[in-house]
């Protein structure tokens, strides 16, 4: 069929065709915006956090009697929970994997416009290599007489070698090799040298929104005071995690001043870290499933209206010659065009959009693939929406044209 | 060229039967001018629809330049509507969105003809009907009668067997009438067969011959007599 009579048809009836692309890139626009951010959000859901969470232990104690000795209660507290038969290994630690604490930006200089690179810092002692299982990539690994212990306020000093993951090394060092490299905590902080790599570990949810889920540095220093005192994570034999948890607890509680503030399986912190990603894509899929409908109803409404409105002219068509097949082809070629044309709006306005959301999430929306998925199944549910009311216009009569006027 | 044996319509409902057409009998020669009178009611828009390959048919035979178009298919109808007829409607039925020329073009098209010869003939016709002049103009920017041409320019720029008008000048003023009627006996007068639905007594009067459809029935007049028919009707 020429698609000259049906451009001469559309520009004729300007607001109809206008009203048809404004609600198709609508559609569009929303539709491909919501699932960009759905499968963005769920691809995220699986990805593997590096570490056997599931066997792994986080107890979080607090200090309410300031005379008690936070080094020697740490010392006893490391020596009383690996006699627990089942417990692998433990060490403090002052972040927790999947929560994103301690997050810094990390430098390559230290000039005024220095680009930081987000990640989180883990100061721990050398166990915590084998704690979270953790296996050496490059360089070697952190030892005993790497790490720097003590009271913050009466050990200034700071570890001056570190190790980082392998994201955090393709991140600053790209190919080369970041052995031996200087990298700055802070932009006025020492200086600090990379020893060794790691294998990538999940660090947490607001790295992990910004496709930066496995940059994460490990310190050797473990400072306390009395109000600051790190976290303990424990490996244990794989399943006995829920078993062991309220023996470790009991251990912990061996120590006089303190309590216990938190603890937690890892296995559920990494699940809160989901939660809310779970929600907030099912809403925007609900969202696009609606609109879809509301759109495909539209379509329908608007293209039987136009039926209604142009039954003689169909008729008259019919009776000059058009086959049934011919007005099935007029509808289904005039909303293609509609349909296209709204369909590259729309594409503009998706574009737009996740440009701005990525922006504001710093996290990549875009999926090319997910994108023409979207805008066939958006052509797909058009010709659906037309077919009813052009499969009726097929069937009036060509008799139509000798009824009144 | 077009002829009818035994033809009945009938229309039924739950509830009633309606006998349309009774038993016509019909030929109608090529070149004719031919005239279908009738009071309302009496089964003219019936037959128009049968002649033009509008409606089917369950009784009887209508053979349309040799072929029997009774139980055809609807596409099949579509393209015996499309390349042996040509029609013209009471209230002209020209397309609103399109100019005169993509009009005209509309029965073409479906006949899937090249664009250079759609162009001659539509111009052709166009200049036929003497409205080569306007033909990127929309229809609502002619007159009534002026829309009746571009009608009569679309149902000849095909080059049908026979042309089929539906009270062609029934919507006109006596004076644009009295134009299309003679751009009509124009047309015909160079060999196009006319069937013409009337109420006007007085155009029936100007063609060749008279039919005369009363409660689904045919009568065939001869011009020699038709006049005397329609004088005393």
């Amino acid at each position: 069929m020429d698609i000259k009579p049906i451009f001469l048809g559309l520009k004729q009836n300007k607001f109809m065709a206008m009203l048809m692309i404004i609600q198709i890139a609508f559609t569009m626009g929303v539709l491909s915006s919501s699932v960009l951010v759905a499968t963005t959000t769920l691809q995220e859901w699986n990805k593997p956090s590096g570490i056997p969470h599931e066997d792994i232990v986080r107890i979080s104690p607090e200090f309410f009697d300031d005379s008690q000795d936070v080094g020697q209660a740490m010392f006893n507290d490391l020596k009383r929970v690996k006699e627990i038969p089942s417990v692998i290994n433990a060490a403090p630690s002052n972040a927790v994997p999947f929560t994103a604490e301690n997050m810094i930006d990390v430098y390559l200089a230290t000039e005024e416009d220095a680009q930081g690179f987000k990640t989180v810092v883990f100061e721990s002692d050398e166990q915590i290599i084998d704690v979270l299982k953790l296996s050496l990539v490059d360089g070697r690994l952190i030892t005993a007489s790497d790490v720097v212990k003590g009271d913050i306020e009466s050990t200034p000093q700071s570890a001056a070698e570190v190790m980082i993951s392998q994201d955090m090394a393709q991140v600053l060092f790209g190919d080369d090799s970041a052995i031996g490299k200087t990298i700055w905590l802070a932009k006025n902080a020492d200086p600090v040298k990379v020893i060794g790599v790691y294998s990538n570990f999940m660090t947490g949810e607001r790295l992990n929104g910004r496709g930066k889920s496995y940059q994460s540095i490990i310190r050797p220093q473990v400072k306390w005071s009395q109000t600051q005192q790190p976290h303990y994570l424990m490996r244990v034999e794989q399943g006995t995690a829920v078993a062991l948890l309220e023996d470790i607890i009991d251990v912990f509680y061996l120590e006089r001043g303190r309590y216990i503030n938190s603890s937690e399986l890892l296995k559920r912190t990494q699940k809160r870290m989901y939660d809310g990603r779970g929600s907030r894509a099912l809403t925007f899929l609900v969202l696009s499933v609606v609109l879809l409908i509301i759109t495909g109803l539209g379509i329908t409404g608007l293209t039987a209206f136009q039926v209604t409105q142009k039954r003689k002219q169909i008729g008259t068509r019919r009776a000059l010659g058009a086959k049934k097949s011919d007005i099935m082809r007029y509808f289904l070629t005039e909303n293609s065009i509609l349909t296209l044309i709204g369909l590259v709006i729309g594409v503009a306005v998706t574009l737009s959009i996740t440009f701005e959301l990525s922006e504001q999430a710093g996290q990549n929306f875009f999926n090319l693939s997910v994108l023409l998925m979207t805008a066939l199944l958006l052509w797909v549910v058009n010709i659906l929406a037309v077919w009813f009311p052009a499969k009726r216009a097929a069937n009036i009569a060509p008799a139509i044209v000798t009824r009144s006027a | 060229m077009l002829r009818m044996e035994n033809v009945s319509k009938i229309y039924r409902t739950d509830l009633v039967e309606t006998h349309a057409l009774r038993k016509v009998d019909l030929h109608i020669k090529s070149g004719e001018f031919v005239s279908v009178t009738g009071p309302s009611g009496s089964g003219k828009t019936t037959f128009l629809n049968l002649a033009g390959a509008l409606e089917t048919f369950e009784e009887g035979d209508y053979f349309l330049d040799g072929h029997n178009v009774k139980g055809l298919s609807d596409d099949k109808l579509s393209e015996i509507r499309n390349q042996k007829i040509g029609f013209i409607f009471q209230s002209f039925n020209l397309l609103p969105d399109l100019p005169l020329f993509d009009n005209v073009d509309v029965p073409l098209r479906y006949r899937g003809m090249s664009a250079k010869e759609r162009k001659e003939r539509i111009e052709h016709a166009l200049e036929t009907v003497g409205l080569a002049s306007r033909m990127q103009h929309l229809p609502t920017q002619l007159s009534g009668g002026q829309q009746q041409r571009v009608a009569i320019a679309r149902a000849i720029a095909g080059d049908p067997l026979f042309l089929l008008a539906d009270e062609p000048t029934g919507n006109l003023d006596s004076l644009m009438a009295q134009q299309v009627m003679e751009l009509l006996e124009d047309i015909n007068s160079k060999g196009t067969t006319i069937i013409m639905v009337t109420h006007d007594d007085q155009l029936a009067r100007r063609a060749h011959r008279n039919i005369q459809i009363f409660d689904g029935q045919v009568s065939d007049i001869e011009k020699s007599v038709a006049d005397d028919v329609i004088r005393s009707a």
